[in-house]
């Protein structure tokens, strides 16, 4: 745990860095009359000093506890998942919300390797089914059509 | 029938031929619009604006026989959904809805995307006036009271206004501008939205607003605050006893809030003529006229040719209270 | 009583079978909209309006009030049941309600939420009649130093949900002061890291970056498990048991009270209420360190400030035309369609309206009890679908709800981004909540700082000067003060903050 702490800490500390630098871009002001970089300023100095402390922590009281990632099934499992939903959001983009939705549940569902293909073709066109009725006709919402239109 | 023989009869053929497509390009309008229409509106659900469009629609989506889905992209002080219609294809299919946005974004963010010369103008729907108000116990009853009281000491006076772009800004800007006071030298208190100004206003933290009429009524009948002057041509049915701009000797304070559609650029002038005789008609519609009214808007329908005329004249305008306010970054 | 007869009246007219029909709408539609995350009360009922144009006032602003209301009762259910809030005033119920779920008590936390919210609204609706006029006077006094100081409080809710690691808590608000400042200034119009990228104008949604850092993550989290039930051990019960509801009597009171009072000043969104609910709950807890475990208190007192606040609200709205919460603006636009005109003519020309609104507010509270109550077994047998089906439906509602906030795929992308950050940030435990109450707050924060200051020509002794702005500031330090004392007195035994 204190190896990825001490990690986590430095990419804070990074990213308090960015956030003072995009800060410093805009105007800053003065205390008594703040400007639009004044509060981001404020606010990326702060996240520096959190990220330095948790630093600064893991020197002096290093714990016996690991950071529980994934390893094995596990990690397949959320692999698995990860992917198939960035593939999902860019197919959304691509083909739009039906297409996309039934390849997803489709893909995600056999993560489990529990369901055989028939069955999890089903549910996945069910799903998508239900869903576009509920969204798309009953409550009149638009999805993703994608970018030729046709879904 | 005599028999054609077949040199006219090919003639003939490609005469067809040529008429259909000819009239598949240029006739492109005649079978406008065809499939669903999305307008989009870049603010909120619910917003004034948002209602007008939602009011509107109905009457056009019934006449040309096809749907019209009101789609909202809030974000950026309208940028993001006047970005994306911006983005799309100009077949009339998408257009955006401009609620005092264009002219006053483009004017205040030197770095906005996109340049109010790039929208198709398609035509003006509404206006509403603006209410000069004060808090009830104010000392000024008039608005010249407080104009002479504003010019001998600018820098006491507290104005809140609903945001940077707001109608507001532009219309104090330019009455304070018009008898010689430097609107840069009150203390101007910047809120998010009419309803927190007004809250402030009716709780005395700010000493004047100039926010859209309608959210002031209520105040005003619950006697909170006062209404020193509106800002349209004529005397608002709801604020019979409030006295115009105009009227007082102010014609500066002339600024209303309005809403317009605007299409991507290159729009086909046979488009933007099918929405503007539709707009046209669906404003002269008694229900709609009422149903607006009562929101303390007036119909007030601009052709394209108005319209743009209009927009540039506020860009021209804001840009330069922009310019002077220091408000361009 | 007048008062009394008016009410009466009222609910002679509210109990007419169109109105009693059209308040049934409104709730089964509010409580379905408050289910499903993302789709959020105000724009339902601005697609609506239309609708309720056609029909006579008094039933189209009760359809209409029935949403609001009713998507609060919603909102809750899939907090407790999946971690995923329904609107960003169920968050807090997240943090209690789903461990409680997941102790195969979430019948208990359902039961408890809705009748937290009955009993809120029933308070709201008694404080609404009587005290109205007299308390609307009271909100107007917050100006911007007494929202910093309302604002500082609820940010300091953020240190007491730190978790064992107090720089990691400071860490994840921060951050999140940081995402909310993304997007456009509003106080110049200047643009704040968006580095020419025109989606990032428009900042993070809180609900897109809920839906990811909770939902996504929390799907993620559970794919490791290779038990096909997440909720392990039987379904102890569907209704709370006797003690629960001793346990909840106080909370509830605490919690309608202080959601009533802040649900009157304009500008003070639910969220933030719920906050300063939950946190109260826990100070005046004798066991501050379970909270967070699922202790049925962290349910009730939310859920029925949450409620209060909503009925409250109807106070500037009516005797003023102020609305609290944009949701309660668009009401404002239905009642200006029918020609009804907030503020005291309303009370006087249109007696008969205002009092059968009001009365069908309690009515629509006695629906949604009965509505909700029944469903609660229906709602919890959904928790017996094998997770395998269950989990990739529960991310395309996610992916359904980042999209329809704003109608825009750059926001699904957003909660994907947040997903797996959430998913990280659960295996560092670093808390999320302190990032989504700064999230929320962190622009208005900024903004009432900046306002105050601008009132004031810079002067800082302007949030002394009041006494509301210096008594929330007050309590939020002694609120800090006696987190850090209780957190380096006794170091091994400190809240866990779930999620």
């Amino acid at each position: 745990m204190a190896r990825w702490d001490r990690i986590a800490g430095w990419v804070l500390v990074g990213v308090a860095t960015f956030g003072v630098w995009g800060a410093l871009r805009l105007p800053i002001g003065r205390p008594s009359s703040p400007e639009p970089g004044f509060v981001p300023l404020v606010e990326a100095i702060l996240l520096g000093l959190a990220g330095s402390a948790l630093i600064a922590q893991t020197r002096k009281a290093p714990s016996d506890k690991t950071v529980p990632w994934p390893t094995g099934e596990a990690r397949r499992m959320v692999l698995h998942l990860a992917v198939a939903l960035t593939a999902y959001v860019f197919l959304m983009w691509i083909l739009g919300f039906v297409p996309s939705t039934f390849l997803f549940v489709l893909v995600a569902v056999g993560a489990w390797r529990r369901y055989s293909w028939w069955v999890s073709t089903v549910y996945a066109a069910g799903v998508t089914l239900l869903l576009q009725l509920t969204f798309r006709v009953a409550l009149g919402m638009p999805l993703p059509s994608g970018l030729l239109g046709l879904f | 029938m005599r028999r054609m023989n077949d040199i006219q009869a090919g003639i003939l053929a490609m005469g067809l031929v040529a008429v259909s497509l000819l009239s598949a390009t240029v006739g492109g309008a005649a079978e406008y619009p065809k499939r669903a229409i999305d307008v989009v509106v870049p603010i909120s659900a619910g917003g004034a604006g948002d209602t007008w469009v939602r009011t509107i629609m109905p009457y056009l989506s019934k006449k040309w026989g096809v749907p019209i889905n009101v789609v909202n992209k809030p974000g950026g002080s309208g940028v993001i959904g006047t970005v994306a219609v911006l983005a799309s294809p100009p077949d009339g299919y998408t257009v955006a809805y401009d609620g005092h946005i264009v002219p006053a974004v483009t004017a205040i963010q030197a770095d906005c995307p996109f340049k109010w010369t790039d929208l198709t103008p398609i035509g003006k729907l509404a206006s509403a006036p603006l209410a000069f108000a004060v808090p009830a116990d104010s000392p000024w009853k008039t608005l010249k009271e407080a104009v002479e009281d504003i010019r001998k000491n600018p820098e006491a006076i507290k104005a809140g206004v609903g945001g940077v772009s707001m109608p507001a800004v532009f219309a104090l800007a330019k009455l304070f501008d018009s008898v010689g006071i430097d609107f840069k030298r009150l203390n101007r208190v910047i809120f998010d939205g009419s309803a927190p100004t007004m809250a402030a206003l009716a709780g005395k933290h700010v000493m004047l607003t100039s926010q859209p009429a309608i959210d002031a009524i209520a105040l005003l009948k619950a006697g909170k605050i006062r209404v020193l002057a509106v800002s349209s041509s004529k005397r608002s049915p709801n604020l019979p006893d409030v006295p115009t701009g105009k009227e007082l000797g102010y014609p500066a304070y002339d600024r209303q809030t309005y809403g317009g559609l605007n299409g991507p650029a290159n729009l086909p002038a046979a488009i933007t003529k099918v929405w503007a005789d539709g707009l046209k008609e669906a404003l002269e519609d008694p229900a709609i006229v009422e149903k607006l009214s009562v929101r303390e808007t007036l119909v007030d329908f601009q052709s394209p040719e108005d319209y743009r005329k209009f927009l540039e004249t506020q860009y021209k305008e804001n840009l330069a209270i922009a310019e002077q306010l220091g408000l361009r970054k | 009583m007048e008062t009394i007869q008016n009410l009466l009246f009222g609910f002679s007219i509210a109990l007419q079978l169109q109105n009693l029909f059209f308040c049934f709408v409104g709730s089964l539609i509010g409580t379905l909209i408050g289910v499903l995350p993302g789709l959020g009360p105000a724009a339902t009922m601005a697609i609506l309006i239309p609708f309720a144009a056609g029909l006579p006032p008094t039933a189209a602003i009760i359809m209409l009030a029935a949403i609001y209301y009713g998507a609060m009762y919603g909102g809750s259910s899939t907090s407790i049941l999946l971690n995923i809030p329904g609107e960003a005033a169920s968050v807090v119920t997240c943090l209690d309600g789903y461990q409680m779920a997941r102790q195969g008590r979430a019948g208990p936390a359902l039961g408890i939420s809705a009748i937290s919210s009955f009993i809120a609204g029933t308070v709201a609706l008694f404080g609404l009649v009587f005290l109205a006029p007299v308390l609307v006077d009271v909100a107007l006094r917050f100006g911007p130093p007494e929202h910093f100081g309302l604002l500082v409080l609820g940010l300091s809710v953020a240190v007491s949900l730190a978790g064992e690691s107090l720089p990691k808590g400071l860490a994840s608000a921060a951050l999140g002061l940081m995402l909310a400042a993304v997007g456009i200034d509003p106080q110049s119009g200047l643009t704040r890291y968006t580095f020419g990228v025109v989606n990032l104008m428009g900042g993070f949604d809180v609900v897109v970056v809920v839906v990811g850092l909770f939902a996504i993550a929390e799907v993620l989290s559970n794919a490791e498990t290779p038990a096909f039930e997440i909720f392990k051990g039987k379904i102890a019960g569907f209704w709370p048991n006797r003690k629960d509801l001793r346990d909840s009597a106080a909370p509830i009171a605490r919690g309608s009270f202080v959601g009533f009072l802040l649900g009157l000043i304009p500008g003070v969104v639910p969220p933030v209420i719920t906050f300063v609910s939950y946190d109260l709950e826990k100070r005046c807890s004798k066991h501050p360190e379970l909270f967070g475990t699922g202790r049925i208190e962290g349910v009730a007192a939310p859920e029925g400030a949450n409620n209060a606040c909503t009925g409250s609200g109807m106070i500037p709205l009516f005797v003023l035309g102020l609305p609290t919460t944009a949701s309660l603006a668009v009401l404002l636009g239905a009642l200006m369609i029918h020609g009804l005109q907030p503020g005291p003519m309303l009370f006087e020309q249109q007696k008969e309206f205002v009092w059968a609104v009001l009365a069908s507010m309690y009515v629509g509270n006695v629906m949604l009890l009965v509505l909700n109550l029944p469903l609660i077994p229906l709602w919890v047998s959904f928790l017996r679908i094998p997770y395998p089906l269950l989990g990739p439906a529960i991310i395309v509602i996610c992916v359904i709800a980042a999209y329809g906030v704003r109608n825009s795929l750059f926001d699904v992308w957003i909660m994907l981004g947040f997903g797996l950050l959430g998913y990280a940030m659960r295996k560092l435990e670093f808390p999320a909540i302190p990032l989504i109450i700064a999230l929320i707050l962190g622009d208005r924060l900024e903004n009432a700082l900046r306002q105050s200051l601008t009132l004031s020509r810079g002067s800082l002794v302007v949030f002394v000067e009041s006494p509301i702005a210096l008594g929330f500031l007050a309590t939020a330090a002694v609120s800090i003060g006696f987190s850090l004392y209780y957190r380096y007195q006794s170091r091994g035994v400190s809240a866990t903050t779930h999620g």
